[in-house]
């Protein structure tokens, strides 16, 4: 398995290394620095072996974060452990770059120590390390973990429990649970407006703070559940925005594929569909999903580029919104009440561009902004009826070594709230412990942007 | 650090040199200052320098209540054990109380750091605490206890197994909690590993239930391997191995990428031992786990999609209906976008081409000049695959060629080649493509409209000038068109296109044979006259016959190693698709070889010497590598066993020509490079004695290499 891990800023000086396994000098480490991190555009591929030496790296920020390995290991395994540490990393210094990394090395150490043993991954459930990592090392000093660790005489811990992922006997005054349906919308269009490929990938985000161990029945609009649409449940728990029927869509939804989160019992979703699990505590990410049928698009891009000679780029954009369904004929109702907001469409100019003239648009606010070689093109809001257009000319410089330039796609931000574009609704979220408490639970959606495409 | 302590590093002006400091701290009478010291040892210990002489005063510190500055001695301790084995010695008290703590966290420590340091004087030592620790009532420690196990195993594998560390380890897969189970069976793994005969890790009937059950228990990466335990195992009954996909399919739900891989591993380890309905139901839950792929992060994705690459050799059908979820985007990176395109070739089939060609032409405008390359190359692997999309296809890539850059014009004119060699009826396009011949420069397309010319000659007389420019400008080719020429040349002879008497065969023979260096060259130009010399009906026969049929230029893996890469979905092997002893040296390895061999090539970088590449290659352990893995291979297993008749023939018969003919002409195979004797340049398609072409499309490492290795 791993060997080692190490941590390079982007000079390809190590700042962390934990090594899990003997017989590596530090001369391996070396290596991946003259291979990979000296001659960045010559690397072929994340995992790389040297020798009999494999190195898996990913990036974050300004570092890379990089497995040794010297056996056929799992590949997948390990990128998914880097990730897994990245993101754990993140939560417990608040950022992770070589700056915090400097500056906690101590912790990280301790960290890393837990994540995994002999280059097994352990735990790395944030919760649940907590309990062996001193997390409120920088602010606290050691007397405080003195009297803490002196209360844990039986800690007999997480790993103990029969679920890994939560600490027995948490107590909280209010029990809430919020849920945040996240969907981004992925979209590749062409000139003309066609849609090329589109889905959604959504996730859905709970935080919770239930004491005890509850045990959770999570229920959505599932097309696979009820080929009619359902009636009117009893059990919605919505405190405001109640989706109304033109923003859910009638029917469910149906899902390429959804993912769960460990605590999940898979076996139960697989045989009647159920999402049944102990949650926990905190914030985790329940499901993600990916849906493909009966998509609705905020609004489509039209450009339209016009090169005068070498020395000119006329732009003519134009954005309608475009409320309905991709698939026709589908039942999914137009979306009308909804608002668009904080849309930002980049349009790509060549680097070459001496200047942008003749910027006017029929709304929306539009500059050319040189340092990102773009138009941008902003909305705070836009309705469902806007129709509006963009024209711009580029003046560009001609250059001795003319490349030709790579014609980057259009690319647009947005936010819907309280709108889920692939028409998912959580029907309940049902809470079931032993001492029956109440609890408030919130529901959110929105829509973003994720990779909406416009190519030129 | 203490508000003092910093006001007190502030004012002290010259340092007294930073390990005398640290010595200072460590041995302070305050605790805070020795922890402080401690902290900073290990922030050195980092950077690199060599805080070993500290030795000493940082193993005072290790008796304390302090969890936190216990880990730091520890890892210490681990880092500078083999300098100091005897020093180590004066912790095992330590070490030992530790184990008998009350608290489980710090038991499983204390065992954890021990099988951590790597000296054979501890292992007396360690043996006591990690037996107790496997019995422990905390799972914690048992957990931790199962994987000391296999650190002992590494250490000394004799104690490990005859003081029955290995029986009570494999108890341990029958614990009641389920991470238990999963490091144990960690760990068994890895010692069946490296040693084979140890038989460590045994499943039976039994033990798979309680595999079963804990894999809903277990954390994520307890699942990964279970489930790779689980690949391994041969279910003993059809029931067994129902119950087993049954159980392991919900896992594809599972949002961690290498746990929804790990379960196909293990469901396509069992399936073909169950039912047609089952198989069916089970590979349709497949694909959507695969699509979700997609969405994960790039490195991520990258192992995926070349397990995927696999998976689709063995069910093509799969995922037809989701081909955009495939389409690259603007910022993916090179590697991906390669992928990508593999898989989408995979993938695509009569009904949903289409699409991909529209795809296809936008990226085969783009500026990065690889990118653009392959996907001219896989809109001819579409051309070749998919019979009705030919026409289509080729269309596409003379619109590129009209347009594009002159690489673009390169690309489409070399995959051309593979095109009309697949539907002789498209030699419509001969004539336009020969109106590229001035722009083209690099080897690869000159070789193929060389190969085109030939093939040609009789229908279009513009084929037969271009041979005669070729043999003109014949010393400035590189060997590899050379080779192809001749082969032409000798081709227009025999179809008696060259009425006008333009080509000079005699001429080129002679000049060969005089003036060339290239043993491959003229051993095929004597070859060729002989042939010719003994009739010309029989010469037609052999070298201007018709062409073995080619169904693809990415041909699949041979099945018995593609069920191997299947069972080891997602490891580094199948990533590779490798075996993995050729890429994976013995586990001996010198660091400063690889270091050395790295520097070096650094400077080769800059100095881009083709010669060096060469004997590097030849050092180079990979002969019999069968897969090479990020490039199509062509039938490199046949080609390879005639190289060995042919290499061994050379070595016991000089005088080889008389012979070797006999066995070429009675081989049906495409025949590789002959009789080559030194590292000279050929090339598998341009030494195709008889025009048959091989389905290799690229200038590949000179196959000689691989001869050299055998002999």
């Amino acid at each position: 398995m791993i060997a080692a891990l190490f941590f390079y800023n982007k000079k390809g000086e190590l700042v962390l290394a934990r090594t899990y396994r003997d017989g590596l000098r530090r001369s391996i480490a070396e290596v991946f620095r003259i291979r990979v991190i000296s001659n960045p555009s010559a690397v072929p591929s994340p995992v790389l072996t040297i020798g009999s030496t494999s190195y898996y790296h990913i990036t974050h920020e300004d570092l890379y974060v990089v497995a040794v390995g010297r056996t056929n290991a799992a590949a997948a395994t390990i990128f998914e452990f880097l990730y897994c540490l990245v993101s754990q990393i993140s939560t417990l210094l608040g950022s992770f770059n070589s700056a915090s990394v400097k500056d906690n090395v101590p912790v990280l150490y301790e960290f890393l120590e837990e994540v995994a043993d002999f280059g097994y991954p352990q735990i790395t459930e944030f919760a649940a390390l907590s309990d062996h990592v001193v997390l409120d090392f920088v602010s606290a000093g050691p007397d405080s973990y003195q009297s803490q660790s002196s209360t844990k005489s039986e800690p007999v811990k997480p790993t103990a429990a029969s679920v890994s992922w939560r600490t027995p006997g948490l107590k909280y005054k209010r029990n809430e649970v919020f849920v945040d349906v996240i969907e981004e919308l992925n979209c590749i269009f062409n000139a003309y407006g066609d849609i090329l490929s589109a889905s959604v990938a959504g996730k859905i985000i709970m935080k919770s703070s239930l004491s005890g161990t509850p045990e959770c029945k999570f229920g959505l609009n599932d097309a696979s559940l009820e080929p009619s649409p359902s009636p009117k449940s009893t059990s919605f728990f919505l405190e405001a925005n109640t989706p109304t029927k033109d923003i859910i869509g009638e029917d469910g939804v149906t899902f390429q594929n959804c993912q769960f989160h460990q605590c999940v019992r898979l076996g139960r979703f697989d045989s009647d569909r159920t999402i049944s699990f102990i949650p926990p505590d905190g914030e985790f990410e329940l499901m993600t999903y990916r849906a493909i049928d009966n998509i609705r698009i905020p609004f489509k891009v039209f450009p339209s580029l016009n090169f005068v000679g070498t020395h000119k780029i006329d732009y003519n954009v134009s954005l309608k919104s475009y409320h309905s369904s991709l698939t026709p004929g589908s039942s999914a109702a137009p979306i009308s009440k909804l608002h668009v907001q904080d849309v930002v469409i980049t349009i790509p100019t060549p680097s070459n561009v001496s200047s942008v003239q003749g910027i006017s648009t029929t709304g929306g606010k539009a500059k050319y902004d040189p340092s990102r070689n773009a138009i941008i093109w902003k909305f705070s809001r836009l309705n469902s009826t806007s129709d509006y257009s963009l024209t711009a000319s580029a003046e560009l410089i001609s250059m001795v070594n003319r490349k030709p330039w790579a014609k980057p796609p259009i690319q647009a931000d947005f936010t819907i709230s309280m709108f889920a574009s692939s028409g998912l609704a959580v029907k309940y979220l049902k809470i079931f412990e032993p001492s029956n408490y109440s609890t408030v639970k919130w529901v959110k959606y929105v829509t973003k942007a994720g990779s909406y495409e416009i190519r030129i | 650090m203490s508000l003092e302590r910093r006001i007190r590093n502030a004012l002290q002006l010259p340092k007294k040199g930073e390990a005398y400091e640290l010595q200072a701290g460590l041995v302070s009478q305050y605790a805070f200052e020795r922890k402080d010291a401690i902290q900073r040892v290990i922030a050195q210990m980092t950077l690199g320098k060599d805080v070993s002489g500290l030795f000493p005063d940082v193993l005072k510190n290790i008796a304390t209540h302090d969890i936190e500055q216990k880990k730091l001695v520890y890892l210490y301790l681990i880092n500078y054990a083999k300098s100091h084995p005897d020093l180590c010695i004066l912790a095992v008290n330590t070490f030992v109380q530790d184990s008998e703590n009350q608290n489980p966290l710090v038991r499983a420590l204390a065992i954890r750091t021990m099988g951590c340091i790597r000296v054979d004087k501890i292992i007396p030592y360690l043996m006591e605490p990690l037996r107790r620790g496997l019995k422990d009532e905390s799972p914690y420690v048992r957990k931790t206890a199962a994987i000391g196990v296999s650190k002992l195993h590494d250490l000394d594998p004799q104690t490990c197994i005859e003081d029955g560390f290995l029986s009570s380890l494999q108890e341990l897969i029958t614990d009641p909690n389920a991470m238990v189970i999963a490091n144990a069976v960690s760990a068994l793994a890895e010692i069946q590993e490296t040693n084979p005969s140890s038989e460590a890790l045994v499943i039976n009937s039994e033990t798979i239930s309680t595999l079963l059950t804990a894999l809903n228990e277990c954390s994520e990466w307890g699942r990964i391997s279970l489930l790779s335990s689980l690949a391994h195992y041969k279910a003993s009954s059809v029931a067994e191995a129902e119950h087993i996909c049954e159980r392991v399919t919900p896992q594809f739900q599972h949002a961690n990428t290498s746990v929804v891989l790990s379960a196909i591993r293990a469901i396509l380890a069992h399936i073909d031992s169950v039912n047609q309905e089952l198989q069916a139901s089970l590979v349709s839950k497949m694909a959507p786990s695969l699509v979700s792929f997609a969405s994960t992060p790039p490195e991520v994705q990258y192992v995926a999609f070349r397990s995927i690459n696999l998976i689709l050799q063995k069910y093509p059908t799969l995922l037809s209906k989701h081909l955009p979820v495939f389409f690259c985007k603007y910022n993916d990176p090179p590697y991906l976008k390669v992928e990508k395109l593999n898989l989408l070739v995979q993938i695509v089939d009569f009904d949903n081409y289409e699409a991909l060609l529209q795809e296809l032409k936008e990226y085969a405008v783009e500026v990065d000049i690889d990118f653009v390359r392959r996907a001219i190359q896989a809109i001819a692997q579409m051309a070749i695959k998919i019979d009705t999309a030919t026409t289509k296809c080729i269309e596409a890539l003379l619109d590129i060629a009209s347009v594009g850059q002159d690489y673009a014009v390169e690309e489409v004119v070399s995959v051309m080649k593979d095109i009309v060699r697949r539907y002789p009826s498209t030699e419509t396009t001969v004539g336009y493509l020969m109106k590229f011949f001035p722009r083209l420069e690099a080897p690869e397309p000159r070789l193929s409209i060389a190969f085109i010319s030939g093939e040609f000659c009789d229908t279009n007389p513009e084929c037969l000038s271009i041979i005669a420019s070729m043999i003109e400008s014949f010393d400035q080719e590189s060997p590899v068109v050379q080779m192809q020429i001749l082969t032409a040349a000798v081709k227009a002879k025999l179809k008696d296109a060259d009425n006008g008497n333009q080509l000079n065969l005699d001429g080129l023979f002679k000049k060969i044979e005089k003036g060339n260096h290239n043993p491959d060259l003229r051993d095929r130009a004597f070859m060729y006259s002989r042939i010719i010399s003994a009739g010309i009906e029989i010469a037609k026969l052999i070298i201007a016959s018709d062409h073995l049929h080619i169904d693809t230029i990415t041909p699949d893996l041979p099945v018995r190693l593609r069920n191997e890469f299947l069972r080891d979905l997602a490891c580094l092997s199948a990533v590779y698709q490798k075996p993995v002893y050729s890429f994976l040296e013995s586990k001996e390895v010198d660091v400063d070889k690889v270091f050395l061999q790295a520097q070096q090539e650094q400077k080769e970088l800059a100095v881009e010497s083709s010669d060096n590449g060469n004997i590097g290659n030849l050092l180079d352990i990979d002969f019999s590598d069968p897969m090479p893995a990020d490039e199509p291979t062509g039938p490199k297993g046949s080609a390879f066993d005639d190289l060995l008749s042919l290499g061994s023939l050379s070595t016991t018969l000089p005088p080889v020509n008389g012979k070797a003919l006999d066995t070429l002409t009675s081989s049906s195979s495409p025949v590789g490079s002959g009789t080559t004797t030194s590292g000279t340049q050929s090339n598998p398609f341009g030494s195709d004695l008889f025009g048959l072409g091989t389905q290799e499309p690229k200038v590949r490492e000179p196959a000689s290499h691989d001869l050299v290795d055998l002999l």
